[in-house]
């Protein structure tokens, strides 16, 4: 009985290590599709500038980020601009078409729950030494593509399922869940108009109904972007 | 064939390779699942999370497996591409995310369905897996986790219905579900009903066995292999208990276990004298207690029987009604609230741990949540699992759909509402279960309904009121015999017919006041099938479920009301094409195709394009045969072909052919929806939020809008809107890697069936789009390159752009019928005018597709009702005024960003000047802007809910009015645009006196100081 649990045990560890094996090698394909690892690692910043559709109306939509340290989303309609910063330790969202009249803090859960949002390198880059796990999924359809689903348990406790077009390895869609103040959340984002920017990095330029006009790597930033004032 | 490529602008000819129709070709075409929510459906089972315990996963007979993070103020549906019938659920408590799902429902009666087997989760129900091997189960009834170790899984399997077979019994898994062993078997009849775990000693396990068959025409519960036992050593061997148990045969035996006292047991055993039993030494002796109706009722129907887990003394029977016990079963009370609304017939309770008065109810209704231990209740009326059998749809715009739900009566519902069909727009009918409904064929006003066993009513809608029509006994005649499920038909051809089914059919043309016979018995008329009163077994259950030798399907021919085609539950095919005075049996004939002899006719349906062709669907699971039987004949049923596929899944139900292209069919299953547009030689399964294996009843299609209608037995009524696409699609179509589908005309509305309905009131379905689509096909997703969807009108003036979407297969693109919304003048409020554009104008509109680099042209005409309140001169007038507002919009927010950036300039040459008076000049010319420009937007937002109303508000205030209205504008809104631009006018006119009064000076003083030059350095357009 022993040797048979043992031998039970040990195609248990194969089999796992051959799955694991399998969801790395999708992530590095990943990877790979982005520009590659030696790429993915000279983003310092990125910047996206585009615009939101809203019935024909285009509302500048604009995205900051210094990699590692804090990012910026803001969107200005009829003058006014709503923005959420999300730093290290903490964040502000800040929304006059909600009524604020200053920028609000983000609640700490919150701010933990965005920080891998803060990894421009993306999570799948040496998962294991940021304190994330990997697992491959059965495919699912997406846009009717039978896309290869790769499942990331990150630290900060959101899952993040990234579908992958196994012709190309992009991902053409996410859906991230969490718990957010006591209630499970889904957002789900889909991928499209993929091009190089010319350091060779691959970046989706339509997210959904955001179309980026211009993304840059690297240029300065203005540390002013990330200060909670309006 | 020829046709269908006339009408589509094929824009590539770079044929690559011949792609396959599948679901994702039709990718858009997302359908609308409407529900009802308000009545639910069928629930199974109910399990919840213990250390988090608003986290409750709910099983149900047809509708799958959905998922509350909230204690049930919202549910998503977790199990959208499996099996829907759902046996059992277990979550795994010491890893709540691990989730075990075992499918097939185990009430059994006539008409629950068929599980394929065991399915996991680890995800928390994201993703799942089915595992263990118990595919052929058919039925499981409940699964246990050992709470010390998660690897250890029990699943109770009752096993199949309607046949014998060796999977049933007790599985055990040691691998977290990967394999199981069975540890305990009767026989080939008897399957295990019931377990219970001690949590104190996982080695001590009670099982109850049952021996149980339902035929088409008979059930029988019990024999003398049911029973009790008890392992103590994890299964490895087993000992009856019998002390106090009742003499064999026995029945379907629910058992449940205190779990804060594991000794303490109860019971109920069917039996000659069915009742509750406690034991109070773990099994080893037992007592017969209580027998109150609730408690010995159908027991097997109601097997649920739950112990609070704190309480050992509280002993819960949800059954017919909800029972409960304070003394461990010795005696119950009734909840006695029926009268209040909560549904009967109940199948699962779970009780919250943590704060056990809270408990959560399943009936044949839907959930119910009380937060005293079942004194009261509410629904959470949110669950879209409503079990239809049919449906059927009547002329009016919108048009409602009608039909009979099990246990629930029969209901309409606008096919679109107001802000979405939500519960309260789903009004009642007529009792009892509810089978067919049938709108009468030339007067909406009337309804046919009917309850079980063919109790028909002719209902008055508009003054509520019905009349009983069902067909008597004729002098002579045999007793009439009327299927559970008896087909009430409106005539295809002739509208007036109304047809009823009893063993002969009926036919009135008066709505029921009249019936002629006009046929003799269709059936078998098999004596030995129709002895239902001897049905149940040891329970007596004869309730009309089990009536047999019956007409089930009716069909007039849409080209000759003369030719009727009638199939019968015991597998006859008739017809008649002489209007009922002879009949032929073909029923011999389709047994040639492969479909086994005298097979249940489930529906048939003639065609109309050919008097010839008939299409049938026949299901022989209740002999244990649960494949996929529908065929096609082309001679009037002497001879058939059998439609096969490898996507086909399920027992049929239903046969539809499309209303303008032959060879596009739809077949419903109890597994799925498929389609052909090849008639019939390559099939798919129909997804696009239709659950994959969704329980198809019945399919429609609305000859107006194209729309395909489903009644599924426990998704509700399913909606695909305008079908127009799949008519005009093949496989060489789909091989084309860009095509543009050219639009119908368009009817020009605006808010009358908006969007945005939330689950506030209950489940809420939405409404189709009423903006203009466009649409186009991919071959692929486009991944590189954009999409835009550019709109001009017919002076080739860009209207829209709007960005296009980019999946594989159809895409719709909605065009809002408007221009792109006006420049807003800028303030310290927002003013959503600048979301918000005046509807078009009736006409041609061009469209330009751009994909990536190339463009592709197409035509959109917008047409609008001609209505004595709103003509078409009135319309032109409500264009045109609400153009001169947009305008007035563009122009203020000019004026304003010259303001505004002649400030910025001042600003920064105010500190740069010297001199105190030239600064004083600029200030004040600064301040004289500031007020200017306070005039005309909020410029001190004091508070978001402090109004401060300018000249930009003003021109919103009738400019969205007059967006937002199908009227023409009133005569003070005309005027009032008049003084309107008289205010932009004189704010113009002030700016250009301050800009004489000021700049001139300006200029010059700042030369004077050396800062300027002689170029002026801000200009006005709005000056201009």
């Amino acid at each position: 009985m022993k040797r048979t649990f043992t031998t039970i045990a040990l195609l248990f560890f194969i089999a796992s290590a051959m799955a694991q094996k399998t969801a790395d090698e999708v992530a590095a394909k990943v990877i790979d599709a982005m520009g590659g690892k030696e790429k993915l690692l000279t983003i310092k910043t990125v910047k996206k500038l585009g615009s939101l559709d809203i019935g024909g109306q285009k509302i500048p939509f604009n995205y900051y980020c210094v990699n590692g340290k804090a990012e910026r989303t803001d969107y200005s309609f009829n003058g006014l601009t709503a923005f959420q910063i999300v730093l290290k330790d903490s964040g502000f969202n800040f929304s006059p078409f909600n009524g604020m009249a200053n920028p609000e803090r983000m609640t700490a859960e919150d701010v933990k729950l965005a920080q891998d949002e803060l990894d421009q390198q993306t999570v799948l880059l040496d998962y294991a030494a940021k304190g994330h796990t990997l697992e491959l999924m059965d495919p699912e359809d997406v846009d009717g593509v039978d896309a290869v689903q790769l499942k990331a348990s990150l630290n900060n406790g959101k899952t993040i399922f990234f579908y992958i077009d196994p012709e190309n390895y992009y991902v053409i869609r996410t859906k991230v869940k969490g718990i957010s103040n006591g209630q499970e959340f889904t957002n789900i984002s889909n991928y499209y108009n993929f091009q190089k920017t010319k350091e060779g990095i691959l970046f989706a330029f339509v997210i959904d109904n955001v179309s980026f006009d211009t993304i840059e790597l690297n240029k300065d930033i203005d540390n002013k972007l990330f200060e909670s004032k309006k | 064939m020829k046709k269908i490529f006339f009408f589509i602008t094929i824009v590539s000819l770079s044929k690559i390779s011949t792609a396959q129709v599948t679901s994702a070709t039709f990718g858009a075409m997302q359908a609308r699942q409407i529900g009802p929510a308000v009545m639910g459906g069928r629930t199974t089972v109910i399990q919840g999370v213990d250390n988090e315990p608003r986290t409750i996963y709910i099983g149900t007979a047809g509708g799958g497996v959905w998922k509350t993070t909230n204690a049930g103020v919202t549910f998503n549906s977790v199990f959208d591409k499996y099996c829907q019938s759902i046996g059992a659920i277990a979550v795994d408590q010491q890893h709540p995310k691990t989730v075990y799902v075992g499918t097939g429902e185990s009430n059994m009666r006539n008409t629950v369905s068929i599980g394929e087997g065991l399915y996991k989760t680890t995800d928390g129900g994201d993703n799942w897996s089915r595992v263990g091997g118990l595919d052929s189960t058919e039925h499981i009834s409940k699964i246990i986790i050992d709470p010390k170790n998660s690897n250890t899984v029990y699943v109770a399997a009752p096993g199949p219905l309607w046949s014998d077979s060796k999977h049933r019994g007790l599985y055990k898994s040691t691998d977290g579900g990967k394999t199981f062993e069975k540890i305990f078997y009767i026989n080939e009849k008897t399957g295990c009903a019931d377990i219970a775990v001690d949590p104190s000693n996982t080695s001590i396990i009670y099982a109850t066995t049952w021996e149980f068959r339902r035929k088409p025409y008979a059930f029988s519960s019990g024999g003398t292999n049911s029973g009790i036992f008890k392992s103590t050593d994890g299964g490895k061997t087993w000992k009856e208990l019998t002390n106090g148990i009742p003499k064999k045969p026995i029945g379907r035996t629910a058992i449940a276990l205190a779990p804060s006292e594991p000794n303490h047991l109860v019971a109920i055993i069917e039996a000659e004298k069915t009742g509750l039993y406690i034991s109070n030494d773990g099994g080893e002796t037992w007592k017969s207690q209580s027998s109150t109706v609730n408690v010995v009722s159908r027991p097997f129907y109601f097997s649920c029987l739950v112990i609070d887990p704190k309480d050992s003394k509280r002993v819960y029977r949800p059954g017919f009604q909800f029972s409960y016990s304070d003394d461990g079963g010795y005696s119950f009370a009734d909840g006695g609230f029926s009268s209040a609304g909560v549904h009967s017939d109940h199948h699962a309770l779970w009780v919250n741990p943590v704060y056990t008065n809270q408990l959560y109810l399943g009936t044949d209704g839907g959930v119910y949540m009380s937060t005293d231990r079942g004194a009261s209740w509410i629904q959470l009326a949110t669950l879209p699992v409503s079990q239809f059998y049919h449906v059927a749809f009547d002329s009016k715009i919108p048009y409602n759909v009608y039909g009979g739900l099990q246990d629930n009566g029969s209901w309409y519902a606008p096919s679109q509402s107001p802000f979405g069909i939500k519960n309260a727009d789903w009004k009642a009918l007529y009792g009892g279960d509810g089978f067919w409904v049938q709108p009468d064929g030339v007067d909406d006003n009337f309804v046919y309904a009917e309850s079980q066993g063919g109790e028909i009513g002719r209902i008055d809608v508009k003054e509520g009121t019905s009349v009983t029509i069902k067909p008597q006994q004729g002098a002579g005649e045999e007793k009439l015999r009327f299927n559970w499920n008896t087909p009430i038909v409106i005539g295809t051809k002739n509208k007036k017919n109304l047809y009823m089914g009893a063993q002969y059919l009926y036919r009135s043309s008066d709505k029921g006041s009249t019936w002629t016979k006009i046929s003799p018995d269709l059936t078998t008329n098999d004596k030995k099938k129709q002895e239902q009163e001897k049905s149940g077994g040891l329970s007596a259950d004869n309730t009309s479920a089990e009536n047999h030798c019956t007409i089930f399907t009716i069909a007039e021919s849409p080209l000759d009301d003369n030719i009727v085609w009638v199939g019968t539950d015991d597998g006859n095919l008739q017809y008649t094409t002489d209007g009922g005075k002879t009949w032929t049996n073909v029923a011999a004939n389709y047994a040639a195709a492969g479909i086994p002899a005298q097979t249940w006719v489930s529906s048939i349906e003639p065609s109309r394009y050919d008097k010839n062709i008939v299409y049938a669907t026949f299901e022989n699971h209740m002999y244990g045969d649960h494949r996929t039987y529908a065929a096609k004949s082309t001679d009037m049923g002497k001879t058939w072909k059998r439609f096969t596929s490898d996507e086909f899944t399920g027992f049929a139900h239903k046969i539809r052919e499309d209303l303008l292209n032959k060879d596009l069919l739809f077949l419903g299953t109890e597994m799925g929806l498929f389609a052909t547009v090849d008639g019939g030689n390559k099939w798919f399964r129909m997804k696009n939020n239709i659950p994959w294996k969704a329980l198809v009843r019945d399919i429609q299609i609305n000859p107006v809008t194209n729309d395909l209608i489903l009644a599924t037995h426990g998704r509700g009524i399913i909606i695909v809107d305008n079908i127009t696409a799949m008519r005009n699609m093949t496989s060489d179509i789909a091989s084309q890697e860009v095509l543009i589908f050219p639009g119908k005309p368009v009817n020009l509305t605006m808010g009358k069936l908006q969007t945005g309905g939330t689950q506030g009131d209950g489940w809420y379905g939405g409404n189709t789009s009423q903006q203009a689509p466009i649409q186009y096909y991919f071959k692929n997703r486009l991944n590189v390159g954009d999409v835009k969807v550019e709109v001009y009108n017919k002076e080739g003036k860009l209207v829209q752009s709007i960005p296009g979407t980019k999946r594989k297969g159809i895409n719709v693109v909605y065009w809002n019928m408007r221009s792109t919304p006006p420049k807003v003048a800028n303030g310290t409020k927002p003013d959503f005018s600048g979301l918000t554009a005046p509807q078009v104008l009736p006409g041609e509109y061009s469209i330009k597709i751009k994909v990536g680099d190339k463009t592709y042209d197409n035509k959109m005409q917008l047409v609008a009702e001609e209505k004595p309140t709103f003509t078409m001169a009135d319309r032109k007038v409500q264009y045109e005024t609400a153009m001169k507002l947009f305008n007035l919009h563009e122009q203020l927010a000019t004026l304003t960003e010259g303001i505004t950036n002649k400030q910025q300039v001042l600003k920064a040459d105010l500190a740069k000047v010297k001199s105190d008076k030239v600064k004083k000049l600029i200030q004040e010319y600064i301040d004289k802007l500031e007020e200017l420009r306070g005039t005309l937007v909020p410029t001190k937002q004091t508070s978001f809910f402090a109004d401060e109303k300018r000249l930009r508000e003003d021109i919103s205030d009738v400019y969205q009015a007059l967006c937002g209205q199908e009227a023409a504008p009133s005569n003070l809104q005309v005027a009032r645009v008049d003084g309107l631009k008289t205010e932009v006018t004189k704010a113009v006119d002030k700016d250009k006196a301050l800009t004489q009064q000021y700049a001139e000076k300006i200029k010059a003083a700042l030369v004077k100081e050396g800062l300027g030059d002689n170029k002026p350095k801000v200009e006005n357009k709005a000056n201009q």
